[in-house]
């Protein structure tokens, strides 16, 4: 019980800690103390209003990049977890059942077609119309089991990955580039609007489902006992659902797909901390976010090139599944 | 008083009556169970007892509510439901298990409170394991589940009781001692029990009203030892049985052909 309270703590401060060490390490080489000046001249009223270049890498490039990395981070572990219970399925994420290809065709339509819409707009509408694919195409006989919910998950990514190949096609070379390189999921664009845009739209998704959490517990025991315990299962799991789908709709509009962080993240907190959902689902915000400012930390400083993180996450995210597939055995594909 | 009022169900308009006029009442503080053979309906009734299915013609009525009518979180309040032994695809401990009996008592944007908490423990404590209460639920035998799931149940703190097979997946001594707890609780807590069970010899031990189930009517009702004869088990199950009376109990024992009269070798 004591080792289990101290992890959970560890936990809990290890994205600050990561955004700390995050803010030193970039392209352009900084001392230490540079940096640690600049986010001093930052501050309100003590800071000073000069303007320098370090000042410029410190707060307009590197802490907004820590900043929605984190964010990120948070909706799609969150998400994850949120998806995996109301699918009672520790297979599923945001990425395998399709809504963020489904929100990636609508950022596409909208840059491509529809340059005056908040492209947040169509990401949510077809981040929804995704998962509601996904789960009606895997429902038979009133069940969702957990093989037909993957499969589906995968025909809605392959079918509107081409939609968006489609949208590629069509559009001019200027914001050919712009979709390809968002696409391949980078940070490299992060600045303060997009921080902003992501922290609100991601607020409103994220309010219901934390405090709402302890009700993914009894969800996750499947419909019919779900009801008899007295949960208005259809609300909820269209409240859930609906949340998960906004905020990885915001994650994917301001970085693009990022793959595998919401089946990684909730997996590896389950064995540490167990999954009971009023624990889980605040770890997992934390754990995700350092998980992806670790990530995206490692993807501008590998090498001289700003690496697009969702390469990073999907060499490591590939295998993890290989093995849950593994360790579960034959339980994984059962009902 | 639970009190069912010719309540039919079938599942198309064109089908069958799965269930065909089913009318019956139980008391509190006692056990009503529901004997038959597979197929005969008794799945059927409890599944429109706790409101999963919607029965055509009839009604539920606990004292002056009608329980069709109520919303899954009101019927919740009314009726705890113990269902068959399963396994969660998570591996809950058992005292997050218990708590989920909570669920219709926790407001919907918050989570259980030490009240809820409190509930909970004094439910595993009176079914009497405790020292289950941090093991994963996944890692228990099957015998022990099912006094989790009991337990889960009296945390809803519901008048009435619904258990689905609670003996169905356990050995000899689980069986009964599931059973007695059953009982023991049901009397204390005055609560109004209604059980299914395979085995007729369990419910004579344990049941103050007894119902058989044929076909989807009622074959026989009223006190076990009346209802529960050599008569209505050949009726529904169409076997030979001999009732044995010992001690002022009754046993039921099978007729089986004796071994030398089958194959020779």
């Amino acid at each position: 019980m004591r080792t289990k309270a101290y992890t959970t703590a560890i936990i809990a401060v290890s994205p600050f800690l990561a955004a700390w060490l995050a803010l030193f390490l970039g392209a352009y080489n900084l001392s230490p103390g540079a940096v640690l000046k600049a986010l001093y001249d930052g501050l309100p009223i003590l800071g000073s209003a000069m303007d320098s270049p370090e000042r410029a890498i410190v707060l307009d490039i590197r802490v907004p990049r820590v900043l929605l990395a984190g964010l990120v981070g948070i909706a799609l572990s969150v998400s994850g977890v949120t998806l995996q219970g109301i699918f009672r399925n520790p297979l599923v994420d945001p990425y395998i059942l399709g809504i963020s290809a489904g929100a990636a065709l609508g950022c596409a339509l909208s840059v491509g077609f529809l340059p005056h819409l908040p492209v947040q707009v169509l990401a949510f509408v077809f981040g929804v119309l995704a998962v509601f694919l996904a789960y009606s195409m895997a429902k038979t006989e009133g069940e969702v089991s957990r093989l037909p919910l993957i499969l589906s998950g995968v025909i809605i990514s392959a079918f509107f990955m081409a939609m968006v190949s489609i949208v590629k096609f069509l559009v001019e070379p200027m914001k050919l580039q712009n979709i390809v390189f968002w696409l391949m999921g980078s940070f490299s664009l992060a600045d303060w609007k997009l921080v902003g845009i992501a922290a609100s739209g991601m607020a409103i998704g994220l309010i219901p489902i934390v405090f709402m959490r302890w009700r993914l517990n009894v969800m996750s025991m499947g419909e019919e006992e779900a009801r008899a315990l007295g949960i208005n299962v259809r609300r909820d799991r269209f409240i859930f659902i609906a949340s998960a789908t906004l905020i990885v709709s915001i994650a994917v509009s301001v970085s693009g797909i990022i793959g595998w962080v919401g089946l990684m993240v909730p997996h590896l907190l389950r064995m540490v901390v167990g999954p009971d959902h009023r624990r889980l689902v605040p770890l997992s915000m934390a754990g995700g976010a350092t998980f992806m400012i670790v990530a995206d930390t490692i993807a501008r400083n590998l090498t001289n090139y700003d690496i697009p993180v969702g390469i990073i996450t999907a060499i490591m995210g590939a295998p993890f599944f290989v093995y849950l597939m593994k360790k579960g055995g034959k339980e994984s594909w059962g009902k | 008083m639970l009190q069912v009022e010719n309540v039919s169900f079938r599942h198309s308009k064109e089908g069958q009556d799965i269930i065909h006029d089913i009318s019956f009442s139980a008391g509190e503080g006692e056990i009503t169970t529901v004997l038959g053979p597979n197929g005969s309906g008794k799945t059927t009734l409890f599944r429109c007892l706790v409101g999963l299915w919607r029965p055509q013609h009839g009604r539920v009525r606990f004292g002056e509510r009608e329980l069709m009518l109520l919303s899954a979180h009101d019927r919740a309040r009314l009726i705890a439901v113990v269902p068959q032994d399963h396994e969660p695809p998570f591996p809950y401990t058992v005292s997050d298990i218990v708590i989920m009996g909570r669920a219709s008592h926790v407001a919907m944007f918050s989570g259980p409170t030490d009240r809820d908490v409190a509930a909970a423990h004094h439910a595993i404590a009176s079914v009497g394991i405790e020292h289950l209460s941090g093991r994963p639920y996944t890692k228990i035998s099957g015998g022990e589940r099912q006094l989790v799931l009991i337990a889960r149940a009296l945390a809803q703190q519901a008048p009435v009781l619904i258990l689905d097979e609670p003996t169905s997946h356990l050995d000899f001594r689980n069986q009964v001692l599931v059973l007695e707890t059953v009982r023991s609780i049901v009397l204390e807590r005055g609560l109004t029990a209604l059980m299914t069970l395979h085995d007729p010899n369990m419910a004579l031990l344990f049941s103050d009203q007894a119902l058989v189930l044929g076909a989807g009517r009622i074959m026989a009702k009223g006190k076990p030892k009346e209802v529960i004869t050599a008569e209505t088990l050949r009726m529904v199950y169409g076997i030979e049985v001999s009732v044995v009376n010992y001690n002022g109990t009754a046993f039921i024992s099978p007729k089986v052909s004796p071994r030398s009269t089958g194959r020779t070798t």
